[in-house]
């Protein structure tokens, strides 16, 4: 059964270099190899090269350490777990749940990264074996290891995507999220600490000292245990981290087994989504709202299929219907939001025809942007403030009020958005290097506050980068609304104002605490100024990149941490390199006004206008480049993948 | 199992509103192909299923009719083994969907609604690896997939990604991947969804071609013709409770299957009086 899920996912993966679109993923899969075939050896050889030397052991110990911790953070920071085989596709088999589990794992480690840690985590080995007896510990604890490694982050991910999903999950998720970036920002505090007081290799050895009673610590220590002749010890070591697997692959099989039989998420997640549906079905129907929008139909959410309903008014001028939309959004998109995002698509067309009917002197429609009706049985949505929703007449905001309320009810998302937290307190304890600990402020303290102000903006923004995959197949509502480059241009707008409304307060806040602590409010101004603009410049490269680049993202229901699937995470990586690279070039001029001109408050002004004027421009170029390849862009993400 | 003797004197079953399905005990032998009883789905405030209580005699043609939002979709989801119920049980054949989920999901077929298919293997492909994850013989494997391409008009697409299929195909090579291992209930979600006439009746074939050797086919659907040609029994769902069931001509009781589910749904007054005035005001 195993080999069957092997050769299953690797067919999968190959089946992606087929058919249309195989030239980015194969370029994404060619790259992905060539930089496997650049670590391996090299990671191996430094690994082989310590071989003798005392610091092998520790060495080991950190390298087994690091790449459990990496295989269980990455995937919620950045990169998403290999969803290429998805476990939805397989609930109609006889499988048991032990064949499930099995065949998962054995999928799990057919890719490119298990390979590349298996040959890196191999190094240790040669660094630290000496007998024939080490060396067979020594393979039994890089297969542990590995299983470690992979069943950690399917855990972590099946786990806290179930979480995110549920209602009452949300806190959950939350308080969960929160509690693993306590341990990160104490484990990385810890670093700093051992790294500061004992330069780097006395600090080395002595996080080593600590990480070797962790599980993967364990599994590494055995290997010297055995290579010492404690032959139990080792035992003893390998049988934590055994016990530790078991535990990380039942909690994924529990996670897994759950996910696949409860109702999808996204159709069903809370009752305030259920509220706003019927809310919209309402306000639709009422007398007064219809005669200015095309009514949304109710969709009663018994998970039916969600039939799109017929086109917006605007439709009749939209420049390419799409054929295949029915099929992309009812597989895409859920009822409770399609009919509520019915409702903010009748924003605008409300105003257009509040306006035609003025100017043909006909009945004016009622105020757009409020739903008509009862608007004293209208509960606002939390997330919308009031005067966003005022102001909701014009395309931008409500695209921006659509961007918000997603962002709280997409489980992609919001697993974006746990990157992005986990991202920003990283970004904070980094800070902490330059402290030198509890020591008060140094010289470098301020600069290292905007390096990191540098990342943590711009992490913030390459979020959007494929802003329109998160849309998919939904994307048609738009495309079909859409009749001239201001429109795109007021849509992208509408994203980019999502991401600052929630990104800038973050900061904010984050920047006050700082300025709090330190007592001293210059640096952190200044940083709060650097993190607006790149927020600004990296929006401005997503806007482009989401034009020039866009690829499906695929709701699932086991993982909301999947990506774009073979290929694609590698040329996405890239992608966000290059921004990275292009948005720190960019921040040259005024990191230079900063020397020149000294840290303080006249940076709140200059940066968020610098950053303004990058996201405008991205979104200028974006809105007339998008425009002319509206089908495409369209055609692009709503492909099931 | 369920009690099947509560047949009325003349042998034939009656429909009753909202309540339990009376089989007739003449055609039905050994235990009901599907046997649910008292079914309960809650999604937050809404109550999707409402206590669905359903017989269907193995051999039989069996449709599942209703309003957008009745429930069937969750229904079937239910008896499939892909959504738990939050009461009740599911029977297919006598063996409990959730306690011998294995079992069961061995003895059925499903074309689900949505059609998850892996769709980056070809159509031979996504076969071949369902047979080989069903733990089909191989020599098995590859003759049903062929002949099941050649029958459902797919083998000059047999190389064809899934992922580049049309609606009709997608359709066509899902209920081929349900009927691989030769199931003895096949549960079908809207099969004639977005399909043309041409594949349609190639559908149609097969699925009488399968009802014929005594297998038994639930399908939901909005077509009621398609359910009047196709079906001989048919059950009646609105707001997640079976407004009525029993062979065809008891429900339809001399009327077309279309009045007669207006009648038990209960048709609304029409939507536009005095409204929609606005509408069609643009033409020239």
């Amino acid at each position: 059964m195993a080999w069957i899920f092997c050769t299953l996912k690797f067919r999968l993966m190959t089946g992606a270099l087929r058919g249309n679109g195989s030239a980015a993923r194969g370029a994404g899969l060619i790259l992905a190899g060539l930089a496997a075939l650049y670590v391996m050896p090299t990671g191996f050889a430094v690994l082989a090269a310590l071989r003798g030397s005392a610091l092998a052991a520790p060495a080991g110990v950190l390298v087994f350490t690091l790449a459990f911790a990496g295989w269980t953070v990455l995937p919620l920071m950045a990169f998403g777990t290999d969803e290429t085989l998805d476990p939805a596709r397989l609930t109609l088999l006889p499988l048991s749940r032990r064949q499930l589990a099995t065949g998962m794992f054995a999928a799990a480690l057919t890719g490119i990264g298990p390979i590349v840690t298996f040959v890196i985590l191999l190094g240790v080995i040669a660094a630290v074996a000496t007998s024939p007896a080490s060396v067979a510990i020594g393979v039994l604890a890089v297969l542990l290891e590995l299983t470690l490694c992979v069943t950690s982050s399917r855990a972590l991910t099946t786990a806290l995507s179930g979480l995110l999903r549920s209602r009452r999950g949300r806190d959950l998720g939350i308080a969960a999220a929160g509690a693993l970036v306590l341990v990160l920002l104490g484990g990385n505090v810890l670093i700093q600490r051992a790294i500061i007081s004992g330069g780097l290799q006395h600090g080395g050895r002595a996080i080593a000292g600590v990480a070797r009673w962790t599980p993967p610590g364990m599994v590494a220590q055995s290997i010297a245990s055995a290579a010492s002749g404690r032959y139990a010890a080792a035992l003893l070591g390998l049988g934590v981290g055994a016990a530790t697997a078991l535990l990380l692959l039942w909690v994924w099989n529990a996670a897994l087994g759950r996910a696949l039989t409860s109702p999808d998420a996204s159709t069903r997640t809370s009752r305030r989504s259920a509220a706003c549906a019927s809310r919209a079905a309402n306000s639709a129907a009422a007398p007064s709202a219809v005669g200015s929008a095309p009514a949304a139909p109710a969709l009663p959410a018994a998970g039916s299929a969600p039939t799109p309903p017929a086109l917006p008014a605007a439709a009749g001028s939209a420049p390419t219907p799409p054929a295949a939309a029915g099929r992309f959004s009812a597989s895409s998109v859920d009822a409770p939001s399609l009919s509520l995002y019915q409702q903010q698509m009748r924003f605008d067309v409300a105003a257009a025809r509040g306006a035609a009917a003025e100017s043909a002197g006909g009945r004016p429609s009622g105020p757009p942007g409020r739903p008509a009706g009862r608007p004293g049985r209208v509960r606002r949505a939390a997330v919308a403030p009031g005067w966003l929703r005022q102001a909701g007449s014009s395309r931008t905001m409500t695209a921006a009020g659509k961007e918000l309320r997603y962002t709280w009810r997409d489980p992609r998302r919001k697993a974006g958005l746990l990157g992005l937290a986990i991202a920003v307190f990283v970004s904070l304890s980094v800070t902490r290097l330059g402290t030198g600990g509890s020591r008060g402020l140094s010289s470098a303290t301020g600069p290292v506050l905007l390096a990191a102000a540098v990342y943590g903006g711009a992490f913030a923004g390459i979020q959007s980068a494929n802003q329109f995959g998160l849309d998919g197949g939904a994307l048609w509502l738009n495309v079909a609304a859409t009749t001239r480059p201001r429109d795109l241009r007021a849509d992208i707008a509408g994203k980019n104002l999502a991401s600052a409304v929630i990104a800038l307060p973050v900061f904010t806040v984050l920047y006050a605490v700082i300025g709090a602590v330190w007592g001293s409010l210059a640096y952190p101004v200044t940083a709060l100024g650097v993190a607006a603009a790149t927020l600004g410049i990296a929006l401005g490269l997503s806007n482009l990149a989401s034009v020039l680049l866009p690829f499906p993202v695929p709701e699932r229901r086991a993982s909301a941490f999947g990506g774009g699937g073979t290929g694609r995470g590698c040329l996405a990586g890239l992608t966000n390199l290059v921004m990275l690279l292009i948005v720190a070039i960019a921040m040259l001029p005024l990191i230079a006004l900063i020397i020149v001109v000294h840290p303080g408050a006249w940076m709140l002004l200059t940066g968020p206008g610098y950053g303004a004027a990058a996201a405008w421009a991205g979104r200028r170029a974006a809105g007339d480049i998008g425009f002319r390849r509206l089908p495409e862009l369209l055609a692009a993400v709503s492909r099931p993948v | 199992m369920l009690p099947l003797d509560a047949s009325l004197p003349d042998g034939s079953a009656a429909p009753v509103p909202g309540g339990f399905p009376v089989l007739p005990a003449t055609r039905a032998a050994g235990p009901p192909a599907v046997a649910a009883t008292d079914l309960w789905k809650r999604f937050g405030d809404k109550v999707a299923v409402a206590g669905v209580r359903l017989l269907v005699p193995p051999g039989s043609f069996y449709g599942l009719v209703g309003p957008n939002g009745a429930g069937k979709t969750t229904t079937l989801s239910m008896m499939t083994g892909l959504l738990r119920p939050d009461a009740g049980t599911v029977e297919i054949s006598g063996r409990d969907v959730w306690r011998e989920p294995v079992a069961v999901k061995a003895m059925i077929g499903v074309l689900p609604e949505g059609l998850r298919l892996f769709e980056r293997l070809s159509g031979r492909e996504l076969l071949t690896y369902l047979g080989r994850l069903r733990g089909l013989p191989k020599a098995q494997i590859s003759a049903r997939t062929e002949e099941l391409l050649a029958v459902l008009d797919l083998t000059a697409d047999a190389r064809t990604l899934v992922v580049d299929y049309s609606t009709g195909m997608r359709k066509k090579i899902g209920l081929a991947a349900a009927l691989l291992h030769n199931p003895r209930v096949l549960f079908l979600d809207e099969p004639f969804e977005g399909v043309d006439p041409v594949a349609a009746q190639t559908i149609k074939g097969v699925l009488e071609a399968y009802t014929a050797a005594g297998s038994t086919v639930i399908f939901s659907s909005h077509v009621l013709e398609l359910v009047e040609s196709l079906c001989d029994w048919v059950a009646v769902m609105s707001h997640g409770q079976i407004m009525a069931c029993g062979t065809l001509d008891q429900v339809r009781a001399g009327r077309s299957l279309q009045q007669a589910f207006m009648a038990i749904v209960g048709a609304r007054p029409r939507a536009e009086d005095g409204r929609l005035t606005w509408l069609g005001s643009s033409a020239p």
